[in-house]
């Protein structure tokens, strides 16, 4: 497989006029009218010849995101960090051996052109808004850059990172993740895989919240100079407590909680975690042999716990 | 990192923040680029006896944090030192290189206080954790130019041809636009396929690119030759990529070791693919 990059005058020229060149991601199904888009004048240049490879396509877009992590930096390794935060190697990547593919992927081709197209076009297809937000958002380039960060050459499994942080929401987790600043360091982004990996089943309100949890412990702290273990404890600690927090009805003794983490923090306590979320007030409900009234709840929580 | 809209809940000191009275930190750096890396030397100085206290201790040390967001790099030295040097690849940053010096608590303190600190926290004592920022100096950013040739690596200034002549095995000749490298045929097979290996290139530069570049590097010291080949491609390439003292470094420096710098450290780069294959065979 030859592998391009896009010239920048043909670049330059497509996004200036992607309200006009919008029509034709919808419409054709090969990338050849690029080139008369820009005049004839030839769009990619050459980089090199690697061996053939194919992206995955099966399953929903988390899954789907997950396996082309590992197929992308696999095949693309040899890319330095420059040459992956270049907007024109993934505009020549995603015009041309894989034009089809990110077409399919964010359904250019069964859908309509809507307002937002343009935009989403250019997020995909192109860097929207600048190289950082630009690296994170490019339909290939966010993949590459989430294995390359989470790649451990040195573990049999190189991606047994991108294994704990698991394919559920992960198109989610890549974009929120990778947006904050700090997950540049490997150490802190270690730190954030162990969290995940100790609640892989965390409702993605409940991650997101620890993240911005140890955002601002940022504010005091320099989270590049603790260790991994630091790092994970503060959003296990914070999800542990965050869960204390919530409150499920007028329980009047300790119940056996089916998640043992969970159950070892609640100790003692007559708060009750469900992920019962449609429970209501004033509802009462059998656990154990005993009868509960909800008098109030503040939040359901995780998944994957208790099951009231 | 940005550091100067924090809010800190306890004294930090630090130009621009009123927390000390009279105290200072000071950083500083500087920096040279050769073709492959930056490498900085970086300073510190402060005159508060308690936070030299801390460091004395082994309590906190010296930290510099650099970042490039357009190539999401985040690295973070630490020392206890107040002299310390780093070198970073020009290939993991671009465009706009932060750096940050401060001074950091290695692990939680209770009961921190310095006379010198503003009325505002006059006679407060506080327990500060691992990771706290005691000083710090946000440090004039390093601009890095994008480079159009990002992908052009391939285009080098060495050429490597097939000798015509049979008892040929390996010339260099620096007279054209191009170093050209020419190998006996059997070499030259060899070189083509390594070459194709991303592992083995490393490999074959080290045998075949480094001692040719070590040649014209010699020749050059020859009086005149500067003056002679200043304006060839091979040669405003090289200066290009080493920077503003290549010439002088031509005359001073061991040529081996320029040698190396000029094209990203070969010889490493290539013991670590052997490395790598020979634990793959082992494996």
């Amino acid at each position: 497989m030859k592998l391009y990059f896009m010239k920048q005058a043909a670049l330059d020229n497509l996004k200036v006029n992607l309200p006009t060149a919008c029509q034709n991601y919808f419409t054709e199904d090969n990338s050849g009218w690029i080139k008369e888009f820009c005049n004839d004048e030839k769009p990619f240049e050459e980089y090199k010849t690697v061996a053939d490879f194919e992206l995955a396509t099966e399953g929903d877009e988390g899954k789907i995101d997950f396996e082309n992590c590992k197929i992308l930096y696999q095949n693309l390794k040899f890319l330095t960090e420059v040459q992956a935060s270049d907007e024109r190697f993934w505009a020549g990547l995603t015009h041309s051996e894989f034009y089809n593919f990110v077409r399919v992927r964010y359904n250019y081709n069964s859908g309509e052109i809507k307002k937002e197209s343009v935009a989403s076009i250019q997020r995909n297809f192109f860097f929207h808004e600048g190289t950082k937000v630009g690296n994170i958002t490019n339909a290939l380039a966010k993949c590459w850059w989430m294995a390359r960060l989470l790649y451990d050459e040195k573990n049999s499994n190189p991606f047994w990172k991108l294994d704990a942080l698991g394919a559920a929401a992960f198109t989610s987790k890549i974009y929120r993740i990778l947006r904050l600043s700090f997950s540049a360091n490997p150490t802190i982004l270690s730190g954030i895989v162990k969290f995940f990996a100790q609640f892989p089943n965390l409702a993605r309100e409940d991650w997101t919240a620890a993240l911005q949890h140890l955002n601002k412990i940022g504010g005091n702290v320099i989270l590049d100079y603790l260790s991994e273990d630091e790092i994970a404890k503060i959003l296990i600690d914070y999800t542990h407590k965050f869960t204390a927090k919530v409150e499920f009805g007028d329980v009047v003794e300790t119940i056996s909680l089916l998640d043992s983490k969970i159950n070892k923090f609640f100790a003692g306590s007559y708060k009750v975690y469900t992920t019962a979320k449609d429970k209501k007030i004033g509802e009462t409900f059998a656990y154990n042999g005993k009868n509960y009234k909800i008098t109030d709840i503040i939040r359901s929580n995780i998944n994957g716990g208790s099951n009231l | 990192m940005k550091m100067n809209n924090r809010t800190f809940n306890y004294p930090v000191l630090a130009s621009g923040r009123d927390d000390y009275k009279n105290c200072a930190f000071e950083a500083d750096y500087n920096f040279r680029q050769t073709a492959a890396a930056i490498i900085f030397n970086f300073d510190f100085d402060t005159d508060c006896p308690e936070i030299k206290n801390l460091i004395a201790r082994g309590e906190a040390e010296y930290v510099v944090h650099f970042e490039s967001a357009a190539t999401i790099f985040r690295k973070i030295l630490k020392s206890a030192r107040a002299e310390i040097s780093t070198e970073i690849s020009l290939s993991r940053v671009k465009s706009v290189l932060e750096i940050v010096a401060a001074i950091v608590l290695k692990n939680d303190v209770e009961n921190f206080y310095c006379k010198d600190w503003s009325e505002d926290f006059s006679g407060l004592k506080f327990n500060l954790t691992k990771g706290n920022v005691l000083a710090y100096k946000t440090l004039p950013s390093l601009k890095i130019p994008d480079n159009p040739d990002n992908f052009a690596g391939n285009e080098s200034i060495f050429t490597v041809c097939r000798a015509v002549l049979e008892e040929t095995n390996f010339e260099v000749d620096f007279e054209g636009e191009k170093i050209k490298i020419t190998l006996g045929g059997a070499e030259y097979d060899f070189f083509v396929g390594a070459n194709e290996n991303l592992e083995l290139q490393p490999v074959v530069n080290s045998l075949v690119i480094l001692p040719a570049l070590i040649y014209v590097l010699e020749e050059l010291q020859a009086e005149g030759a500067v003056e002679d080949y200043q304006y060839k491609d091979w040669f405003l390439s090289l200066k290009h990529n080493y920077g503003a003292d290549f010439v002088d470094d031509l005359k001073n420096k061991d040529l081996f070791e320029l040698a190396q710098e000029l094209i990203n450290l070969p010889m490493a780069r290539a013991f670590e693919s052997l490395q790598k294959i020979y634990g793959e065979d082992e494996e």
